[in-house]
């Protein structure tokens, strides 16, 4: 009897303080898929659903296509083209510029280019994809989401709030209304999306504190010079073009939406708790055993409301980026 | 020892490491609370800071429109004066929170009238810094907007947490009470009809 009147007093302890603090782990997503393999589907944007050419609907941030994960730079995508609206070449000049910029700065970017948005408000949808997917950097939360919707006529820059500082409302507002409306009246799109984000490049790399001596040349290869623009690290343009070669070990090209979701990270109240409990179940244990009740104690489930949390691990992306979006950018109608 | 005192030792010890998780869980939803408070105060205080600018920018095209401008500055002086701090926060009920939101509609209003009659004047629409200024105002008005939200969502957790049970007996015994949140402006529901 007795040894049941433990096992229920450890239960009941393990239910309360499982639930007590963060009450948000209890929505903690799935475990993270593996990094897909060389020889699954091509990293890219996802197959076009040639449905919707029948009746085509708005896109909305949920069933927004966004391309996968890839570990290899000279796969990376970030474009989102679901309605095949940019030229193949103008799309691998637009990664070409943001390859440079998460190779150089560490910003990660995402361009989106659609027919209609779901809510039609550039700002609201924009907004919404660029939280869906946390769009920027892990450690560094540089990230911006480039967003034009050619029959609604909208576009719209969102820069996260670290992105802030560098590329600001009035950046964003020079490169739309100098930059890019000139060529969406004629309804060049392609021209509009690549001088934009070739403007937002230059403005990153202009930022000494963010290229940190990185540069590119006349050809448009990186280079790493120092103050005086000697070149100190002649490896660079090999490793920018190489298999395994991102600025920090957590890399994250592009973004899947089936991984999103909150970051969860171990705090040191997580770790207190850890101990607590395990402290708590030894001392049962051995009051039980003092009692001479023998076993017992400890049982329960250790999900109590903390476990399953996805962290992204080295090479790894399971979680999304790290950009968080404060409403900082601008945009408008043309 | 009794047995009877080592069972009553046990479920006092029990309930106070209870009572300290449930506090620590209080303590870092009004902290996040806290921490919302201030970033909706630092974009209300961006928009402050930009109405100088705009007034001192259309008064140089739009003289005659004293009226609207002085509108604006006096709705700025009194959206200024209401101030909101961290510590007053949990002091404040609904009612201070309701004419709080009132005054910002106020100088929201003032300022729509403001960039409303901009349109008369060409000269100060094409002006470069005007321009930019107005940028800058829309990117702030967006800034607020995802601020309130985040305050919103970080009161709802911290009423959430406090007003659960069993919690909600160890929150009234430290002290914890349920936070104002922001509401919509009046007229919000309303069906806005547009006329050519």
């Amino acid at each position: 009897m007795k040894k049941y009147i433990f096992i229920f007093l450890g239960l009941v302890f393990f239910y309360f303080v499982g639930t007590c603090g963060d009450e948000d782990r209890s929505d903690a997503p799935a475990a993270v898929a593996d990094v897909p393999e060389k020889g699954d589907a091509p990293a890219g944007v996802a197959d076009l659903p040639e449905k919707r050419n029948a009746n085509y609907h708005p896109w909305t941030a949920d069933a927004l296509p966004v391309p996968r994960n890839v570990s290899r730079m000279e796969d990376a995508n970030y474009v989102s083209d679901p309605d095949g609206i940019l030229s193949p070449d103008y799309i691998d000049g637009i990664n070409y510029y943001m390859k440079l910029m998460q190779f150089m700065c560490d910003a990660r970017g995402l361009v989106v280019v659609v027919k209609r948005t779901e809510p039609d408000d550039p700002y609201e949808f924009t907004m919404q994809v660029a939280r869906k997917h946390k769009v920027g950097g892990i450690e560094n939360g540089l990230g911006f989401v480039l967003m034009l919707a050619t029959e609604s006529r909208s576009y719209q820059i969102v820069t996260s709030t670290t992105m802030e500082k560098y590329l600001t409302d009035g950046h964003c507002s020079d490169i739309e209304h100098q930059d890019m409306m000139p060529y969406l009246k004629e309804g060049n799109w392609d021209d509009a999306i690549l001088v934009a984000v070739g403007d937002i490049f230059e403005v990153l790399v202009d930022e000494p504190e963010l290229s940190k001596g990185f540069g590119i040349d006349s050809l448009g290869m990186p280079y790493h010079a120092d103050e005086r623009g000697r070149i100190i690290d002649t490896g660079v343009t090999s490793r920018f073009f190489s298999s395994d070669t991102t600025r920090t070990n957590k890399a994250q090209y592009v973004y899947d939406p089936s991984k999103s979701g909150e970051d969860e990270e171990f705090t040191f109240w997580d770790y207190f708790y850890v101990f607590l409990f395990m402290s708590v179940s030894i001392g049962i244990v051995i009051l039980a055993k003092i009692f001479g009740v023998g076993g017992g104690g400890g049982g329960g489930s250790s999900d109590g409301g903390w476990g399953g949390g996805s962290s992204s691990s080295g090479g790894s992306w399971g979680s999304s980026g790290g950009g968080s979006y404060g409403g900082g950018g601008a945009g408008g109608r043309f | 020892m009794k047995k009877s005192t080592t069972w009553i030792i046990a479920v006092v010890a029990i309930l106070c490491l209870y009572g300290g998780c449930s506090y620590n869980g209080f303590v870092s939803a009004e902290e996040n609370v806290n921490k919302a408070w201030a970033d909706v105060q630092a974009d209300y205080q961006r928009r402050y800071d930009l109405i100088p600018n705009i007034v001192n920018t259309v008064k140089g095209y739009a003289d005659t429109e004293s009226k609207i401008l002085t509108d604006v500055v006096e709705a700025r002086n009194k959206a200024t004066q209401m101030t909101l701090s961290v510590d007053s926060l949990g002091k404040v009920d609904e009612a201070y929170m309701e004419n709080f939101r009132k005054v910002q509609a106020e100088l929201s209003g003032s300022l729509s009238r403001l960039m409303a009659i901009t349109e008369a004047y060409p000269d100060l629409k094409s002006n470069e810094q005007f321009m930019k200024l107005q940028d800058q105002l829309e990117g702030t008005e967006n800034r607020i907007k995802e601020s309130r939200k985040s305050y919103n969502a970080a009161v709802q957790d911290y009423n959430l947490t406090i007003r659960s049970f069993p919690k909600n007996i160890l929150a009234g015994m430290f002290g914890f009470n349920v936070k104002p949140s922001f509401s919509a402006d009046e007229g919000a529901e309303k069906r806005v009809d547009v006329q050519f």
